[in-house]
């Protein structure tokens, strides 16, 4: 309960929540509020938005709703951007975790391997992934995870390596608790407030990197995402800017937000700060 | 003699360093019988935490290694067992409770939480037969309230409360021998009397055979049936705790027992100290460690380092002046 309040005491914060809760509810809401499928062409192309009751952010080229859109967007997006952090934090905090708690060959190894991938530009390995598996949605969620574990890695394996040295460990290990234990059981939820707070920025980056490549036409068809919606509306970015712009500006809205709320998280959750 | 619970022998562990492994622990034979109190005593850097370690096989990886020697624990020797079977032994056979109980434990985990973590190392406990023994082991350690404490972080409680955790959490699983190093230092004069008769108390109700590290010889004379005296990472003297304080036969162990203030010492009088610096382990030659701090330095002092022989059965001592000057029947201890 201390978490909330502190939480909501750092304006910030609390100003990326309430924009995230919005985005959230949004989401929640799409199924209730448009409930027949925003893909279908319901008005005359190119209504300019607020001018139409109707079709307050107006249309596209092809006459679709452009708040139905938005608004069903919004789950698809967050939902990828989530499964995709998930799974690079599943990644980098096993792979961290084990990098920071051995030494020898095992710590360097898995060391090596971060800095490896620490060296693959993100969106070019995603890329090639894509245009080479195809583009499907469970199979991007985890290319994006496969390629934004390194930093959630890098920072686990830094606080293990701190938090191993402590006499508490010495003391756990005395009483014949496994590795895995302790590295599950002690070191790890000591370590993983800042970790939490860094994987909240890294679906603010797996929503990005969606909707760069969907910009580029390489997202899953079948899925309508923001980032889709800003690709469609490319070619029209002359005679109708706002096709692109409005999804644009929600991926800028969210993205904002995680970003405040990450920060927010990084302050709330640090032990040296708390109170 | 009952049967022997430790028996270390020639025990030596390295440390590595950029000039190449230093031997802090050097040819160390060690027996503790059970339900017996022994006492290590030195002072600081003498390698007695690091024999400690070494007996728990918790030396730092990469940086200290065990570089000779056995280490039986009720026969078996630790010294050569692999890692997976000294994480069974940790905890059920040989446990320890360090210097610093305030960070002993972990900071975000409830004192309820650790001690079920401790037990289920070894126990197969659920429920509320786990959540029993939690309360039981606290009621050992004589924690009051202990239904509500289980619920506590350590934050929240003193540092003598959080050794009593600490020492529940050893002996969680009945371990044979408990190896508490330097257990009261961290804590209050009035604390540390009621820990070490804590310890006490729980050694005489399980059985357990003890082993205490300190530097503090009001620590051995309150607990210990036997002493041994260490001085930088050997065994200088060892023996019945009666004896030692009536006739040490080592300079070192009459040096120290002659630091330890009586009641109605004369304050204007000047503290005797020993004269001197232990020496640094890479500077240090064939001759024995104590030859330049010692009254009675003899030329063989320098040359060669004294073997540790017995006096009487239960006295040993490694110095060439106290061999000299025993009258008795001096057989050299070859283990």
């Amino acid at each position: 309960m201390t978490l909330i309040h502190n939480f909501s005491r750092n304006p910030m914060a609390l100003t990326g929540g309430l924009l995230l809760l919005v985005v959230g509810l949004t989401a929640l809401a799409a199924p209730i509020v448009f409930p027949s499928d925003p893909l279908r062409i319901v008005a005359p192309a190119l209504i300019e938005p607020f001018t139409n009751g109707r079709y307050p952010l107006g249309t596209d080229g092809m006459g679709r709703d452009m708040l139905a859109m938005i608004v069903h967007g919004a789950g698809t997006t967050l939902a990828i951007g989530i499964s995709a952090a998930v799974t690079a934090l599943l990644i980098g905090v096993t792979i961290g975790a084990v990098a920071g708690y051995y030494g020898g060959w095992i710590g360097n190894l898995f060391g090596r391997l971060i800095e490896l991938f620490q060296t693959i530009p993100g969106i070019v390995f995603i890329l090639a992934l894509v245009s080479l598996f195809g583009a499907n949605m469970v199979f991007i969620v985890l290319i994006i995870g496969l390629v934004s574990w390194e930093s959630i890695a890098r920072l686990t394996r830094a606080e293990v390596m701190a938090w191993k040295k402590r006499d508490f460990i010495l003391a756990c290990r005395a009483t014949g608790m496994t590795d895995i234990a302790i590295i599950f059981g002690e070191i790890l939820p000591n370590a993983l407030a800042p970790v939490i707070a860094v994987s909240t920025l890294s679906i603010a980056g797996a929503i990005l990197a969606e909707s760069g490549l969907s910009f580029l036409g390489l997202g899953d068809p079948n899925i309508s995402t923001w980032g889709r919606l800003v690709g469609e509306g490319r070619n029209m970015i002359t005679s109708a800017w706002y096709i692109s712009a409005i999804p644009g500006v929600a991926i800028v809205i969210t993205v904002f937000a995680l970003s405040l709320v990450s920060d927010g998280l990084g302050e709330v959750l640090n032990p040296r700060l708390r109170r | 003699m009952s049967r022997l619970v430790l028996d270390v022998r020639n025990l030596s562990t390295a440390v590595s360093t950029r000039k190449g492994d230093l031997t802090i622990v050097d040819d160390l034979n060690l027996k503790v019988r059970r339900g017996e109190t022994v006492a290590i005593i030195g002072e600081s850097g003498c390698g007695k935490s690091l024999a400690a370690l070494s007996l728990m096989r918790l030396l730092p990886k990469g940086r200290a290694r065990i570089r000779d020697g056995e280490i039986r624990l009720e026969g078996r020797d630790l010294a050569t067992l692999p890692e997976r079977d000294i994480v069974r032994l940790r905890g059920r056979d040989i446990a320890m409770i360090f210097q610093d109980p305030m960070s002993a434990l972990n900071p975000v985990m409830t004192i309820g939480r650790q001690l079920e973590e401790a037990i289920r190392a070894h126990v197969d406990l659920k429920g509320e037969a786990l959540k029993a023994r939690c309360i039981e082991l606290l009621r050992l350690v004589h924690i009051p309230d202990p239904e509500t404490r289980l619920k506590e972080y350590p934050h929240r409680l003193s540092g003598g409360m959080c050794q009593r955790i600490a020492i529940a959490m050893a002996i969680a699983c009945d371990p044979r021998l408990l190896i508490a190093d330097e257990p009261t230092t961290a804590l209050d004069v009035t604390i540390q009397a009621q820990v070490l008769q804590l310890l006490q108390e729980l050694k005489a109700r399980t059985g357990m055979a003890l082993l205490i590290i300190t530097h503090d010889f009001g620590v051995v004379a309150e607990m210990a049936d036997r002493v041994v005296v260490m001085y930088a990472g050997r065994k200088v003297e060892e023996g019945v705790v009666r004896d030692i304080f009536r006739d040490p036969r080592h300079p070192y162990t009459q040096g120290l027992l002659a630091l330890t203030l009586h009641p109605g010492q004369s304050r204007a009088a000047r503290l005797p100290e020993i004269r001197g610096v232990v020496p640094p382990y890479e500077a240090r030659g064939a001759g024995c460690p104590f030859a330049d701090r010692c009254d009675k330095v003899l030329d063989v002092c320098r040359r060669q380092a004294p073997a540790t022989i017995a006096l009487t059965v239960d006295h040993e001592v490694a110095c060439w002046a106290a061999e000299l000057e025993s009258e008795r029947y001096v057989v050299a201890v070859d283990n």
